[in-house]
């Protein structure tokens, strides 16, 4: 509904959060295809690392209100849990004991 | 499309509930890009959508979306610029009101309104193949209030 009229820009709220799986799946795939679709700027909150790598082209995180890591390009594309998880520990001087303390794999 | 410059947000200022929000979050968007917000609870991910979206006013900062200044913009001023979707299908969506008169509203987003009805035969059959193509069975469902949805 947010895409019948074509928006500059989409915001998505963990849009998918309080779906099942299965569901979340296809809104998911039908997010990133109308996104392509329409050619459409997004931004996209989720808590899942891997929908967070998987989709668009760009990535932030985000600690204490501000930007802490901007990501995109082949540097996204080759990215990985691990890498997300040690650059936040790089970039925040934080150290988590259990990932699931940041974000949920 | 999207510059979003050293945004700050203080909630409940001066007061024991004082939260500070956004401490100067930025970011540059080319159009067509998609980006991905990650972090822990209460880093600021949904605040600094809801400062893009003109929620309330950011305390510094600035907005602008393709090139349009919106920092003073209300949030209903910046609506025809923006689409939105929350983790809670209500927010969003009018529960007592039909699927097709509310993705009748969203296609009238920021455009004025005549007298009319509400949600011309057209319009319909659009949103029955809109809704088809998404293969969740909603298409048979136009007239179906969104409240009653699961």
């Amino acid at each position: 509904m947010a895409t019948i009229q074509k928006p500059k820009l989409l915001l998505l709220d963990e849009h998918t959060a309080a779906l099942d799986p299965k569901t979340a799946a296809k809104v998911l795939e039908i997010t990133d295809m109308l996104i392509k679709e329409h050619g459409l700027t997004a931004m996209m909150v989720t808590h899942n690392m891997r929908d967070a790598i998987n989709y668009g082209n760009r990535l932030i995180m985000m600690n204490e209100g501000r930007v802490i890591l901007n990501i995109s390009g082949e540097e996204k594309k080759n990215l990985t849990i691990e890498d997300l998880l040690h650059k936040f520990e790089e970039v925040s001087g934080t150290e988590f004991t259990n990932d699931t303390e940041i974000l949920s794999k | 499309m999207l510059n979003a410059f050293n945004l700050q947000k203080t909630f409940n200022p001066g007061t024991i509930n004082e939260k500070v929000a956004l401490a100067g979050a930025t970011l540059n968007l080319e159009e067509g890009e998609f980006c991905t917000v990650i972090g822990g609870n209460g880093a600021g991910k949904s605040t600094f959508l809801n400062a893009v979206a003109g929620v309330w006013p950011v305390d510094g900062g600035s907005i602008t979306i393709d090139g349009i200044d919106v920092t003073g913009l209300p949030e209903h001023k910046r609506a025809k610029y923006l689409g939105r979707v929350f983790q809670d299908p209500m927010t969003g969506t009018a529960a007592n009101m039909q699927i097709d008169e509310n993705m009748a509203l969203a296609a009238r987003r920021g455009k004025s309104r005549g007298l009319g009805w509400g949600v011309t035969r057209s319009e319909r059959a659009r949103y029955h193949e809109m809704l088809k193509e998404l293969d969740l069975g909603l298409e048979d469902r136009l007239t179906a209030k969104v409240g009653l949805l699961s």
